[in-house]
């Protein structure tokens, strides 16, 4: 890996570098083309708001940016997204860089990217925001070769320690509405101690059962 | 009396039997996300008390997002605003429904008190409830079906828009 890259310690360098990793990997010869001086109004256009805005110069002294070919590369990029995901405010409705950067890498890694995913969602110091966030993401892509990695991950983060994933987990699922869910949606409900999740899960379980 | 709607994530406001290390009675500091203001003032909108324009409200706030998401709220009593000295003013929502902009209500002059007191109102008085995805992308198309929302003024990305089109049957 590029010395630069180790070298991107602090936060605001993590942050840079995930712009820069979805920038290059949109269009490699983007660095061609800037202008010298500013290249904020392009990561704009690709919807990446810099903070602060960075040039030309230093996109090109920082950028080494590779396609990813192993799932150590993968693991790497999911880190750096999960790092800089720390600093965002989650809405629904509202796309995220987190979940554009995620969504870049499945477009280019594909089921390879789930199944990392998987690994990393799993750990012991996780964040559980950007833990659920990255569920209901997975719920709503629009990618059918990693269905089945994704509708694996689902049903399995049904029976996370933190009830905010496992809400966020069922809401997934309710976006996959897959009646195949059904049976590992019935035994998280079984199992769901607090009574308002419980009654959450209960209404998805009536949508994928064909009742709402 | 009418009813005020606050947009949360109800995760966000589970309380200790959901989270093993918060202490009964308080809340996840996360919830007060939800009560972010922005120059000290927070949007919410005015329900009837027979809830009779709560999913105009819902479909207006969902046309105006990125993508169809579930839809979560807490619905308590206006009085509730007066009991813990929190002042409403009208102002126009920037939802693509006129009228359901005409619902919009700023919060304002909030203090770090208030928002407390607010917190402790959605977490003990308030209902918190949720419309799932598939039924707000109905509530959406059922808006522009009835011309309470114009489709050229959604502001949902072209994928979206397209979901919208095939629950209207314009893209079969």
């Amino acid at each position: 890996m590029d010395k630069n890259f180790q070298h991107a310690n602090s936060q605001i360098a993590i942050y840079r570098l995930a712009v820069l990793t979805r920038i290059l990997e949109s269009d490699p010869e983007i660095i061609n083309s800037l202008p010298a001086e500013d290249v904020s109004a392009e990561l704009r256009e690709i919807g990446v708001d810099p903070q602060p805005t960075f040039n030309l110069i230093e996109l090109a002294a920082t950028c080494r940016v590779r396609k990813a070919q192993s799932p150590s590369d993968i693991e790497d990029k999911i880190r750096v997204l999960f790092e800089a995901a720390k600093e965002e405010i989650f809405e629904d409705g509202m796309e995220s860089n987190l979940t554009r950067g995620l969504s870049t890498l499945v477009e280019q890694d594909g089921a390879e990217a789930i199944i990392v995913l998987i690994r990393l969602i799993e750990i012991e110091n996780r964040n559980d925001e950007i833990a659920a966030e990255t569920l209901r993401w997975a719920g709503r892509l629009d990618h059918p070769s990693s269905y089945e990695p994704r509708l694996s991950l689902l049903e399995g983060s049904l029976g996370d320690d933190s009830a905010r994933v496992r809400d966020a987990a069922s809401l997934a699922l309710a976006s996959m509405d897959d009646e195949h869910a059904l049976p590992a949606l019935r035994a998280a409900i079984a199992r769901e101690k607090y009574a308002e999740l419980r009654e959450d899960m209960q209404q998805i379980l009536a949508q994928l059962e064909g009742g709402s | 009396m009418p009813l005020i709607l606050r947009k949360i994530r109800k995760a966000k406001w589970y309380r200790s039997e959901a989270v093993p290390w918060l202490a009964k009675e308080d809340l996840q500091a996360d919830a007060l996300v939800d009560l972010a203001t922005k120059g000290n003032r927070l949007s919410v909108f005015v329900v009837e008390d027979d809830q009779s324009n709560l999913e105009r409200i819902i479909a207006g706030i969902a046309a105006n997002c990125d993508f169809i998401s579930d839809f979560d709220y807490a619905l308590f009593a206006q009085e509730a605003l007066d009991e813990v000295k929190i002042n409403a003013e009208d102002t126009s929502g920037e939802t693509p429904d006129r009228v359901v902009n005409s619902w919009h209500r700023d919060l304002v002059e909030l203090s770090a008190a208030n928002i407390f007191a607010l917190a402790k109102v959605i977490a003990t008085k308030a209902e918190r409830k949720r419309v799932l995805s598939k039924r707000v992308l109905e509530l959406v198309a059922l808006a522009v079906a009835s011309g309470q929302i114009e489709r050229g003024k959604l502001g949902l990305k072209p994928d979206q828009i397209a979901k919208v089109d095939q629950v209207l049957g314009l893209n079969t």
